[in-house]
């Protein structure tokens, strides 16, 4: 316990290692020469703990101390924030293991490592980096233990297995606080400008190349589950951000109009309804089937039918919304639907013109529509994920020469068509299709599933949708992008990307992992203040009240420390097998009360037996012979014919 | 808890473990801001492994108790050995306990002994304590305690035991031992008790007559033995309080507590008069005993 004593070799190694694999996971994250200079420190400690190398003078000391916070400004640019916070406490833990005379110090040192494990977890959160981190914490107290000359008296590896232990009983308590200690919703304070700096999605805009550029992303977009049968994969387009505005290139705007309210046309049958998890995407706005009927808790509808919320999604968002697919939009005025067709000045002349010719040859409206998705099928358009540079104007040298393009190509072509031709049309972006996952059962839409298409204003009918890629590549919308281009599902291996078989074992594998992923997103990652509110109410808590749920977490446990305190002071049985039959044999006498005194040895007891009790003489005779011979004697008896004994004693 | 003779068992967290308990909120802090799932999930299940080893330090020291051996009495400045006798009833290992004697005194004096292991059964340790001045040196009742397994929770339980240790003062004093007052014999040393009968050598000491050295031992250089002899009447010493001609009554002590031991050694029989009463004239360890106890217990003057 002196406070004076240096930390041995052994505490040191413990130190070292658990440091080390603690910020190993952070070396991408960490700018290169604080990675470098932790090694070093750490190596130079271990030096120091052998004798090898002499201790760091006094003033170097000094001006490492004083440069940490120079070099994480100059480094990071700023002190505040994730990254400049994880750098400064990556370089304090290797200058405190630098530093580390004492107990003490060795303690602030395993403290700086607990806080390290946090750390990661603001920047991933998957299984893979919690299971590391758990065997990591193991470690940390395993060091700890070490320290103070804590359990020296164990092996390495018994050290290790009571930290196991310790975390492992740690556990259930874990678990009551996770799902009772109340939630609270956003962030305390400001989060630095870097907490969301690689969201990807769907921005509000279009351009040619904005959508085919996530269609190369396996990251999830959404999650969905689905209130009995999904429907087909055709039905399903999630209506993201429409557009109206172009300058000729890039696709923009929204809905200009006031929110719209829905009418109060529920249940008359017909409706969809499904739980959406919505990846964080940094953007106002959810994704619903077309067409939503109605609005998720704190979100509103727009004018277009899009859902909004009041802020960007920065967190994982569970949502429950119906849809109506036989429902179109026709909530706008003739007036706003002018609005639909207007044109830059001056742009894709080649293609007004051709418009403008078909719309004079064409009877009506339907049949002009029909020619130009007719053009698209019968001229050679294709549908790929690495259309040509666009350079000119795009419509025109997309329609004319290039005729590769993805389905933001198709969408914008076809818009100006039918703006050229007097029809309003707009753009509407989002996702198509899904996959389906047997073993969660839920849908699972991935960024590449994002797709745009177009919608035309007809009085009669509303806004009706049409889908140019459909007409392209018909399998895009039916099957899905895994269909369209399959190139994308291959298992990464050379060589077996055309094996059938292996391309399905791949598939259930990449399903079976996404299934768990799920569950690890909606229970662990996503468990906030809507989903613990859910839960709780079904045993009665309410979640919102802060008492009941202090009452609950004091009563559960307390009752797990209870339990686990019985678990501690339970009597165990003997490691001696010998005296484990023997306790047997006393145990069975009790039951007669004859009971074997504290300080009775088995000899005495034999003999009172004998005295007291004739009829068990023989037997009690044996056993206590063939007990003291094992435990006390030549062990040279069988340890069988005691256990013989033993079983066969009925008294 | 308090069954045959256990005492209660008190536990409460470390400096360290409120140092942690300030580190788990500041990671919760960050869980809520950053709104990490695993960050809570972690920060709970630190706070869940502090909540458990409460009940791994309180099992540690359970059914562990302290026995006090009879401490030998100790010259002042010499280290009072107490011997205590760790006893674990359980029948499971039990880690680092360490135990502290604290004394009496206003003195902020403390010993801790290296934390022991103990597998079931007793285990005696050795507990080196500084003795200063002379008296009894009484000892709260030691206590044991333990942190393990990780330090942020301090059990300890005051054991029933009241350690006390005699200190004699310390030897000093250059003044030769007075004359003896009756007897025949040499004027020097009453050493070897008698003259008559060979008993056995001891090592040359200031005093002895060079009649009695062994000449021959000394000439194959086996240092200066002395022939003792007995049979006959023993030279008899007054060793008085007045005797001394020093004025500092510790002073005086000291010189008392040097000519006894000599007188002893000599084989003088002795008498200690002090002011507050004298012993029986004797020698013998019994009678060392006696009146180096009345030197301890000597009520100081100031």
């Amino acid at each position: 316990m002196s406070k004076t004593r240096l930390p041995s070799p052994e505490q040191m190694h413990w130190l070292c290692t658990a440091m080390a694999l603690v910020i190993a996971p952070h070396l991408t994250r960490l700018p290169l020469w604080a990675g470098i200079s932790f090694a070093l420190l750490a190596l130079w400690r271990l030096g120091v703990a052998h004798g090898r190398c002499t201790p760091p003078p006094r003033w170097l000391r000094v001006f490492l101390v004083l440069a940490i916070l120079p070099a994480v400004y100059l480094s990071q640019g700023t002190l505040f924030g994730r990254s400049a916070g994880l750098t400064l406490l990556a370089a304090l833990a290797g200058m405190k293991l630098l530093e580390t005379h004492s107990p003490r110090d060795a303690y602030v040192v395993t403290l700086l490592g607990f806080f390290l494990v946090i750390t990661h977890f603001l920047y991933q959160q998957n299984i893979a980096i919690g299971l590391y981190m758990l065997l990591v914490v193991v470690l940390i107290t395993a060091t700890l233990m070490s320290i103070h000359g804590h359990g020296l008296s164990l092996t390495p590896r018994r050290r290790l297995r009571y930290a196991g232990i310790l975390v492992l009983q740690a556990f259930p308590i874990a678990l009551l606080l996770f799902l009772l200690f109340p939630r609270l919703p956003g962030p305390l304070w400001g989060l630095p400008k870097d907490a969301y700096s690689a969201v990807t999605g769907l921005g509000g805009t279009m351009s040619p190349g904005s959508v085919s550029r996530l269609s190369l992303s396996d990251a999830v977009a959404f999650r969905v589950k689905f209130e009995g049968a999904a429907p087909p994969v055709s039905a399903l387009y999630w209506r993201g951000p429409v557009l109206w505005n172009t300058d000729g290139r890039t696709w923009s705007g929204g809905a200009q109009g006031p929110t719209h309210r829905l009418a109060n046309d529920r249940g008359n049958g017909g409706e969809i309804s499904y739980t959406v998890t919505l990846e964080p995407h940094n953007q106002r706005w959810l994704y619903a089937l077309d067409l939503p009927a109605s609005t998720p808790r704190g979100s509103v509808l727009n004018e277009d039918f899009q859902l909004l919320k009041r802020k960007a999604i920065r967190q994982r968002l569970r949502y429950r919304v119906h849809s109506r697919l036989d429902q179109r939009p026709h909530n706008t005025s003739a007036r706003s639907a002018a609005r639909a067709l207007a044109l830059p000045q001056g742009a894709h002349p080649a293609s007004r013109a051709l418009a403008q010719r078909w719309r004079d040859e064409s009877d009506n409206e339907a049949a002009y529509i029909q020619r130009v998705l007719a053009h698209f099928r019968q001229q050679p358009f294709y549908y790929t994920l690495r259309p040509p540079l666009l350079n000119g104007d795009t419509v025109d040298e997309f329609m004319f020469s290039s005729r590769r393009g993805f389905c933001e190509h198709y969408a914008a072509a076809f818009t100006v068509f039918m703006r050229a031709a007097g029809i309003p049309a707009r753009i509407v972006t989002g996702y198509q299709g899904g996959e389906y996952n047997p073993l969660g059962q839920y849908l699972l839409v991935r960024q590449r599933d994002a797709h745009a298409w177009v919608e035309l204003w007809q009085q009669d009918r509303g806004w009706v949708r049409i889908d140019p890629t459909a007409a392209v590549s018909p399998s895009r919308i039916e099957l899905g992008m895994d269909a369209a281009i399959p190139q994308s599902l291959g298992p990464p291996l050379l060589g077996l990307a055309d094996n059938a078989t292996a391309r399905e074992l791949w598939r259930n594998f990449r399903q079976s992992w996404d299934a768990l992923n799920n569950g690890w997103n909606q229970w662990v990652l996503g468990y906030g203040m809507e989903r613990q509110r859910q839960l709780l109410a079904r045993i009665h808590i309410d979640a919102r009240k802060l008492s009941e749920l202090a009452l609950a977490l004091a009563i559960s446990i307390t009752l797990s420390m209870a339990i686990l305190a019985l678990w501690l002071w339970r009597r165990r049985a003997p490691s001696d097998p010998v005296l484990r039959l023997y306790r047997r044999f006393c145990h069975k006498l009790k039951r007669r009360r004859i009971k074997c005194g504290p300080t009775e040895g088995p000899l005495d007891f034999c003999q009172r037996i004998v005295r007291q009790h004739p009829e068990f003489a023989t037997e009690a005779m044996e056993i206590s012979h063939l007990y003291i011979d094992l435990r006390y004697g030549t062990k040279r008896a069988d340890i069988m014919r005691l256990r013989q004994a033993v079983k066969a004693f009925h008294p | 808890m308090n069954v045959r003779g256990q005492t209660r068992l008190y536990i409460l967290p470390t400096g360290n473990g409120l140092l942690f308990a300030a580190a788990l909120l500041v990671m919760l802090l960050g869980a809520i801001n950053y709104n990490s799932g695993l960050g809570y999930l972690f920060t709970f299940l630190l706070t869940g492994l502090a909540l458990v080893t409460i009940l791994h330090t309180h099992r540690n020291l359970s059914k562990v108790e302290l026995r006090m051996a009879n401490t030998a009495p100790v010259f002042a400045g010499e280290p009072a050995i107490f011997q205590l006798c760790l006893a674990n009833r359980s029948d499971q290992f039990r880690h680092d306990i360490c135990v502290r004697i604290e004394a009496d005194l206003a003195s902020a004096h403390s010993s801790i002994t290296e934390p022991v292991s103990l597998d079931a059964g007793l285990q005696n340790i050795e507990l080196p304590f500084v003795t200063q001045q002379r008296g009894w040196l009484r000892l709260k009742p030691p206590q044991l305690f333990s942190t393990f397994p990780l330090g942020l929770f301090r059990v300890w339980t005051p054991s029933l035991a009241n350690p006390a240790c005699l200190v004699y003062p310390q030897p000093d004093g250059s003044l030769p031992l007075p004359a003896p007052c009756g007897g025949i014999g040499n004027q020097h040393g009453g050493g070897g008790g008698g003259d008559e009968d060979f008993s056995g050598f001891r090592q040359h000491q200031h005093g002895d007559s060079p009649r009695q050295v062994h000449w021959k031992a000394v000439a194959r250089e086996q240092g200066m033995p002395v022939k003792l002899f007995s049979g006959g009447q023993p030279q008899e010493l007054e060793l008085g309080w007045e005797m001394v001609p020093l004025a500092d009554p510790e002073q005086r002590l000291a010189q008392l507590c040097r000519w006894l031991l000599t007188a002893e050694e000599q084989g003088y029989r002795y008498r200690l008069s002090l002011p507050n009463g004298r012993s029986e004239m004797d020698h013998g360890s019994a009678q060392l005993y006696v009146c180096l106890k009345m030197l301890a217990l000597y009520p100081a003057t100031s």
